[in-house]
């Protein structure tokens, strides 16, 4: 019967959220009981549970608004007010069977998913999709660089960090000429579009100093500062430096033979 | 901008011997827009400070940046399979979230079937409409209204209005025992110029139908008569074609009066009684 379930659910609820976070047995037992009990609100966690993981493939941030208007309101008539309940199992289950983490990002209103797994010392494959990998590469090193220079840097200094190391030009793409990158292809789209839209860099425009003409900062955006964190950051910086380039080796042992000699 | 990095490098000084120089030309200034020119000058120079002490910070360096993108060229120039190669190296460090590529076949959930269900509305195809028939095309055809009866087109009142002018003038017709009658005495009224528009209006129905003649008379002037269909005898048959040409005549008249014109007729013809009453009366 509809209004009990309602005042079941509301009750569950509110009993769920004045409990301890710390009381994990308790929790589980109310979590249990939720989800026995009411059958609608445990669908409802599937489809926002399988809602998430699709709409995850697509590397974009995920509306809270669209969140409930395509998953909760379509079963049931007052979705909109299962939704902190739902949210927090949701949150619980991502983490306990996936070992993700649902990040909310307020300036977009909407979610990020990232993977909160610490990796073994056997496990040295990444659990990106192949085909993304010079995608994901080009992410890293201008993530680093951006660390490197405090979070954010002009545009200028950007694209002459990136045209001076890699030859990526800041040129757009004519019908006569195809601006693509040996190692990375279509940079201007990557860097521009995709990378904006997934929500790792964001380019703002900022009044130059003399006042007269604006200019662009490119600065990290929220999921970038997620998944990259500042310690594993750090080590990718550290693992770069001490990494040995077989021409490094060779130069050094010329020095060392010339100095024997 | 080639100055640029020149100002902010934490271990050059060139920004105070730009400051200097600064404080010197301040001395010379007079003229307002030279002041303007200076408070912007100041402001670059404050940016540029801010700048330098952020490059002063040990986790943030443009030089240090360039290193390290020059590194990762270096080894991706030095490793076979490019930039795949490096994120297999290095990828470990992204948290990133794999996308659920394991899955197989279309989720059963009521999400993707409300979608599909949208992507086929639009998708449906536009009704044919079935061709139409010889027949209902002949009927669905715009056509002009024929016109039979004359009479239908007028109203019930001028309907009856003609018949009683007609009988008025039937009348006056035998009181001057069959002789015509004059059409300006018949048809002005002294005391209505309308109504004596709506008498000419109402007489030459009369002479369409085929119920009055209208003729000019010996002093040219015109003159009306009723017909044998006003009359309701019938024409003779040894004179039928003259008693045709007699009664049906082909006359025909464009009339029009202005009310200077019908007071001068009033006065010419000195009516003053209107020889077609009003109906009730």
């Amino acid at each position: 019967m509809p209004p009990k379930k309602n005042s079941q659910v509301a009750t569950n609820s509110q009993l769920s959220i004045n409990r301890n976070n710390s009381d994990d047995y308790d929790d589980d037992n109310d979590n249990n009981h939720i989800l026995e009990d009411d059958a609608n609100c445990r669908q409802m966690i599937c489809a926002s549970i399988q809602y998430i993981l699709v709409h995850n493939s697509k590397s974009q941030v995920i509306k809270r608004l669209e969140w409930i208007n395509t998953v909760l309101r379509p079963m049931a008539n007052d979705g909109r007010k299962y939704f902190p309940t739902i949210h927090k199992h949701v949150v619980k289950i991502l983490n306990d069977t996936f070992g993700y983490k649902l990040i909310f990002d307020e300036k977009h209103d909407g979610y990020v998913l990232i993977n909160g797994l610490k990796q073994g010392s056997l496990e040295h494959r990444p659990l990106a999709n192949s085909n993304q990998y010079s995608k994901y590469a080009l992410l890293m090193i201008i993530i680093a660089c951006l660390k490197r220079a405090g979070g954010e840097m002009t545009s200028i200094d950007f694209w002459g960090i990136l045209g001076e190391t890699f030859s990526i030009r800041n040129d757009e793409s004519t019908r006569l000429t195809i601006n693509q990158n040996k190692i990375f292809g279509d940079v201007q789209k990557l860097i521009k579009n995709d990378f904006v839209k997934e929500g790792y860099l964001i380019f703002e425009q900022a009044k130059d100093f003399t006042g007269d003409t604006p200019t662009q900062t490119v600065k990290l955006a929220f999921r970038a500062q997620h998944e990259f964190p500042d310690e594993t950051l750090e080590k990718f910086i550290e693992k770069i430096e001490n990494y040995e380039i077989e021409s490094d080796n060779d130069v050094d042992d010329n020095n060392a033979m010339d100095e024997d000699s | 901008l080639a100055n640029r990095q020149l100002y902010t490098a934490p271990d050059n000084d060139e920004l105070e011997k730009k400051i200097d120089q600064v404080d010197q030309a301040f001395a010379k200034v007079k003229m307002p827009r030279e002041g303007v020119l200076d408070a912007s000058t100041l402001r670059t120079i404050s940016n540029l400070a801010s700048v330098r002490i952020r490059a002063v910070d040990e986790a943030g360096s443009l030089d240090r940046a360039y290193d390290f993108a020059r590194k990762c060229e270096k080894i991706l120039s030095k490793l076979v399979g490019s930039a795949n190669e490096f994120y297999e190296i290095f990828g470990n460090f992204h948290h990133i979230a794999p996308s659920c590529s394991m899955m197989n076949g279309r989720l059963p959930t009521k999400l993707f079937t409300n979608e599909y269900q949208e992507k086929q509305k639009q998708r449906a195809k536009p009704v044919r409409q079935q061709k139409l028939t010889q027949e209902e095309l002949e009927k669905s055809r715009t056509r002009p209204e024929e016109v039979k009866e004359f009479n239908s087109e007028l109203g019930e009142q001028t309907i009856k209005q003609i018949m009683h002018i007609k009988r008025c003038l039937v009348e006056r017709y035998k009181a001057v025992e069959s002789s015509p009658i004059d059409y300006f005495e018949f048809v002005i009224d002294p005391k209505s110029f309308a109504k004596t528009v709506e008498n000419m209006f109402h007489v030459s129905f009369l002479i369409k139908e085929g119920f009055v003649n209208l003729f000019q008379d010996d002093v040219n002037l015109p003159a009306l008569e009723p017909t044998d269909k006003a009359m309701n005898r019938m024409a003779s048959s040894n004179s039928a074609t003259q008693g045709n040409d007699s009664n049906e005549r082909a006359n025909q008249m464009i009339m029009s009066i202005t009310m200077d014109e019908w007071e001068q007729l009033i006065e010419v013809y000195n009516i003053t009684e209107a020889q077609i009453p009003p109906k009730n009366h």
